[in-house]
């Protein structure tokens, strides 16, 4: 750059600075220091007047440099480099000093004092500006599309959101259908919807959108890039059926003779070798499972292939990969519901009559296994006496710590499926306490508290055992009345603990997305910012992020979607001024820049025969780990070069000369 | 002469969260020691043990080494480092018997009134402990 | 052939002695030598919740006393095999705990020491004598005789120590029955308690436990009962018949043997060798089905 001429200005700000140090004493210091051209003090810098006074003398002066000692730089740092911005000058050749907050705000009771070190910061910034140099930041275009993993409602709301605003959205759902659990409920709380009709409406909506492709029955492999452009690499499993030429016709599902168990029931009840996971699927095109096809187990059948109208089976299909290309990444891959066989004592798989709340939510279904009737499993009766275990392993040391939070107002809800099915019935909760949170949740509560019949006990069973007639025999203590009792149910459900999915981890290191104690993903901040992560450019929606229900969940999708849309929507991502530059000439490729940074930004790559330390700009966020572990100081942090620091701290530890 | 030793304390303060509770601090107008210089870094992990030793060198009698709470690092594991570097480097320093005039700080954006506390008993620790002069005996070589 | 130290407790040679005559007699027939004992005594299990360190000083003692002789322990009582390896597990991990005890049996001039393997007979048999050569040696299989095993609380719990069993759903017990040719089978509670430590301050509600245990049982059309500890055959055997009068229910009626007594019988002991005439339980409906009789 040649000849450093640094412009020094200090500010009086008013009586803050000027009423404790003599600022034109501290100019007239300056003033005197290697290569400052001009030294002045002024009222108020940051005023139209004072940042016009900067910009004259950068240019009457030929300033290259220039140093405003006044507040902290968190402060006005913006405004002053704008001036120099203005002025032609790249705004990293700025220099603040903290003459304020940490100078005359906390040294008033001795000004000699605070002059004293006001000029010595003064020194050190002159110093240290010696070796400022020009920051370019890198810009890069953003993709203006998004990818969305997992077409539950989270995903469907992101989803609809994002094409709205006008993004093109590519929709990852690695079952045959879209809908998530919600399509599994019957109904939903505190309003008792049907579950299906407020949702298909939706799903058909992502269909018809015009910026939406789903990819069905598909799978995220592999994520490479930094926001603003990653690379996704998706596997789309072989469904068998030729989705372009199939019509949705559902004959092949009719005529299909194999039977397989119905995951969309919960193992309850039964579907085809081809199949839709329900009747409203979309994409409305069957998938066959090669497990129970007798045609892949037998060599046999085929009559799916020969009834077709259209030809659409293809029994000789592989495994596609695609690779998108998006800006900005929705991880919307939902919870499971944490496997009930660990609590032995309560006899889930051994007990017939035992099941979880969402095999409940399948009985009751008019599309489920008993066409919507309650029942006992163990031989298809209608139950007398229902009992309704709460935190089925949630709040427990030994399985899962935390609350499932929708629990609570899911039993309530089972209360209702049960006396409206089997009015006679007598309906025990067994709960620990009842968190009815939510907007008409606790109306819902009392209202059905109140019926005849039910009856909320405050305990947990302790261990379930089975009777003669398959019924379940256990005891619990009421805290609530001091009693203990002893309780004969004809069928138990089991309000289980919700869990991360079980193959979430493997995307998770895709992504580089941290997770909580409980395996949620990690938000960037619990409560301001729940749906970010510390990975620039992908966002979290819905129960990813922890338990949540159904307005829970579209809000934080929705939410999610407008990060997102923000983000897509500024056209470029931008580097951060204070990145990590390697010095290649110095760099041996050791590669203990990579392994220390937090953000995999650096990239060891071979070039030329070497091994050589390569930046991603955009994946780089500046904090300098890598430029101290450098061991030749190849790698160096702009405007934080060790020249820099080390210039500033001996000018600090020496005193002002 | 009968003037009162004034420490010269070289501290690093990481952009997010030290440097704002020091500057919470003067916004809350509480008083501490002037002794204190101030180096702005974007994260705690930026600071080099060679650093700290350099302002030793140069004249300091003291440094502090401030950061995000663990856990809390904006950068995630930028003060993991710190930690660990300043546990090897107050080893190094104990052999030259100048293990207490380095010490680390977790200090947070809200924590004002902690760096006024953590300032005031550092100056006072290194007032007892008397100047380092190590920038004159090591010229006088 | 494995040699162990016969444990005995306390209420097997003050009250139930069929236990002690059946192991003596069908335990070495099995393969397993049975080395006295004598310098052991209590294991303090009915003073642990008296004197906690009582307690773990005796079974300390026992430990030490046996790691002297080289030998492994063989415990017939449930609760004394809880009791041994709790502590074991006790001293293991408590350093100051473990320091307290040796000082104290020092004076008697032990030397702490836990390394010494603990075993039940439920365990013995199924894990190292093993279920097959038990069955090789049946001569008289239990067919058509539906046995409910009743393991007992202690078998089975506290899980955070080793214990014999499986604590939700035990089976080692159910096997070894059916290698003598007995029918097994679920009924509700078996894990459950039966009373025992209830019986001296709330003699009522421990007799209704045995009560409702026989009548689930029962309930599931069992013919028998098996259990394996001193305890659990006072109550279910000796205390029948006043569960009975408690519960005003004649039907409250059901042979209980020791596992012990049915191994002997199935590889063809007389009921003498077994005191099986010592059983206050109604037993012999099922030893006619054997073709055996009380006085042989």
């Amino acid at each position: 750059m040649g000849e450093v001429r640094i412009g020094v200005y200090i500010c009086h700000c008013g009586k803050n600075i000027g009423g404790v140090i003599n600022p034109s004493r501290v100019a007239e210091f300056a003033s005197k220091l290697p290569n400052v051209v001009v030294a002045r003090d002024y009222m108020y810098m940051c005023s139209s007047p004072g940042q016009m006074l900067i910009e004259e003398d950068i240019k009457r002066h030929n300033l290259n440099r220039v140093i405003v000692a006044a507040c902290s730089p968190r402060m006005h740092e913006p405004t002053f480099q704008g001036v120099l911005k203005k002025a032609g000058l790249n705004p990293w050749l700025l220099e603040m000093v903290n003459i304020r907050e940490h100078v005359t705000w906390v040294h008033e009771d001795v000004p000699d004092k605070a002059e004293e070190k006001a000029k010595e910061l003064v020194y050190a910034a002159v110093m240290r500006a010696q070796h400022l140099y020009e920051i370019t930041i890198h810009r890069l275009p953003v993709v203006k599309s998004a990818l969305v993993i997992g077409g539950g409602i989270a995903g469907i709301r992101a989803a609809l959101d994002l094409a709205n605003a006008g993004i093109k959205v590519y929709l990852v759902e690695k079952k045959q259908s879209i809908g998530g659990k919600m399509a599994q409920l019957d109904k939903t709380f505190p309003t008792l919807d049907c579950s299906k009709c407020i949702l298909t409406p939706l799903m058909v909506d992502v269909a018809r959108h015009p910026n939406i492709t789903i990819y069905a029955y598909s799978e995220v492999v592999d994520v490479s890039g930094s926001a603003g452009d990653f690379k996704v690499k998706v596997r789309l499993k072989p469904t068998y059926v030729d989705w372009s030429k199939c019509t949705g016709c559902g004959y092949c599902t009719e005529r299909c003779p194999a039977r397989a168990p119905r995951e969309f029931d919960e193992g309850l009840g039964t579907r085809k070798a081809i199949y839709f996971d329900f009747p409203q699927a979309v994409p409305r095109r069957p998938v066959i499972d090669p497990k129970y096809c007798l045609w892949f187990t037998k060599g046999i059948c085929r009559a799916c292939e020969k009834l077709c109208p259209v030809g659409a089976i293809d029994f000789n299909q592989k495994d596609r990969y695609i690779e998108l290309n998006v800006g900005a990444i929705i991880v919307a891959t939902g919870y499971e519901l944490y496997d009930m066989t660990k609590l032995r004592e309560y006899g889930y798989g051994k007990y017939k009559n035992v099941i979880t709340g969402l095999q409940l939510e399948r009985l009751s279904d008019a599309d489920g296994p008993t066409k919507g009737k309650i029942v006992r499993l163990s031989d298809g009766k209608e139950p007398e006496t229902v009992a309704i275990v709460l935190c089925a392993g949630s709040r427990d040391e030994k399985h899962v710590r935390y609350c499932c939070r929708f629990g609570c107002a899911a039993a309530i809800k089972h209360v209702y499926y049960v006396k409206h099915s089997v009015p006679e019935a007598k309906v025990f909760v067994l709960y620990t306490d009842i968190r009815a949170f939510g907007k008409g949740y606790e109306e819902f509560y009392q209202r059905l508290r109140g019926m005849d019949d039910v009856y909320f006990i405050r305990g947990r069973p302790a261990e379930i055992f089975e009777a003669k007639d398959g019924s379940l025999i256990f005891d619990v203590f009421d805290s609530n009345t001091g009693q203990l009792l002893s309780i004969k149910a004809d069928l138990v459900v089991l309000e289980s603990a919700v869990v991360p999915p079980k193959d979430w981890e493997s995307l998770r290191r895709m992504l580089k997305i941290s997770c909580d104690p409980g395996g949620f993903a990690l938000e960037l901040h619990p409560k301001l910012r729940p749906f970010e992560t510390t990975a620039d450019g992908i966002f979290l929606a819905g129960a990813i992020q922890g338990p949540k229900d159904i307005p829970d969940t579209v809000a934080h999708a929705a939410a999610a979607a407008a990060a997102a849309i923000g983000f897509l929507s500024k056209g470029e991502v931008e580097s951060t001024p204070y990145l990590a530059v390697v010095n290649e000439d110095l760099c041996s490729g050791c590669g203990l820049c990579a392994s220390v940074c937090p953000f995999d930004a650096i990239e060891i790559k071979e070039e030329g025969g070497r091994r050589i330390a390569k930046v991603n700009v955009i994946r780089c966020k500046g904090c300098g780990a890598c430029a101290a572990t450098c061991p030749s100081g190849a790698m160096q942090q702009n405007y934080f070069t060790d020249t820099q620091i080390v210039s500033e701290v001996s000018a600090l530890a020496g005193g002002a000369k | 002469m009968g003037e009162r030793f004034e420490p010269r304390i070289v501290v690093f303060a990481c952009n997010w969260c030290s440097y704002a509770g020091i500057d919470l601090a003067g916004v809350s107008r509480i008083k501490y020691p002037h002794n204190v210089r101030i180096v702005k870094v974007m994260c705690s992990g930026r600071v080099h043990p060679e650093m700290v030793l350099k302002a030793l060198v140069d004249g300091a009698d003291g440094v502090l080494i401030t950061g995000c709470h663990p856990g809390d690092c904006h950068y995630i594991s930028g003060n993991y480092k710190t930690m660990r570097r300043y546990l090897l480097l107050r080893k190094l320093l104990r052999q030259l018997g100048l293990e207490e005039r380095v010490r680390l700080e977790w200090i947070s954006a809200s924590e004002g009134d902690r760096w006024a506390k953590v300032a005031t008993d550092f100056v006072e620790h290194i007032r007892r402990l008397g100047p380092l002069r190590l920038k004159e005996v090591m010229s006088a070589e | 052939m494995v040699k162990v130290l016969l444990y005995l407790g306390c209420t097997i040679p003050t009250k139930q002695y069929a236990y002690e005559i059946s192991a003596r007699n069908v335990l070495p027939r099995l393969g397993v030598e049975l080395v006295e004992f004598p310098e052991a005594g209590c294991c303090g299990f009915p003073l642990k919740g008296i004197n906690k360190n009582a307690w773990i000083y005796m079974s300390a003692r026992i430990l030490s006393l046996a790691s002297m002789r080289n030998l492994p322990i063989l415990a017939l009582c449930n609760g004394c095999d809880t009791s041994l390896r709790k502590i074991k597990t006790l001293l293991n991990e408590d350093e100051s705990l473990r320091k307290y005890m040796a000082k104290l049996l020092a004076n008697e001039g032990i030397e702490l020491h836990t390394d010494v393997e603990v075993y039940h007979v439920v365990d013995l048999l199924h894990d190292v004598v093993g279920v097959n050569k038990i069955k090789e040696l049946v001569k008289k299989p239990l067919t058509g005789i539906k046995i409910a095993s009743y393991p007992g609380c202690h078998l089975l719990r506290p899980s955070d120590i080793p214990r014999p069993e499986d604590s939700v759903d035990p089976r080692k017990f159910d096997n070894l029955l059916s290698a003598l040719g007995a029918s097994v089978g679920y009924y509700p509670d078996k894990g459950g308690c039966c009373g025992a430590t209830m019986l001296p301050y709330s003699a009522k509600y421990a007799l209704r436990v045995v009560a409702g245990k026989i009548k689930n049982i029962k309930e599931f059309n069992f013919d028998a009962v098996s259990t394996s500890c001193p305890y659990c055959m006072e109550m279910l055997d000796a205390k029948q018949d006043a569960a009975r009068s408690e519960v005003g229910d004649e039907s409250i009626s059901i042979p209980v043997f020791y596992l012990t007594q049915l191994i002997g019988l199935a590889i063809g002991l007389s009921p003498k060798e077994l005191g099986l005439s010592l059983n206050l339980s109604p037993v012999e409906g099922v030893l006619e089905k054997l073709g055996v009789s009380l006085s042989g």
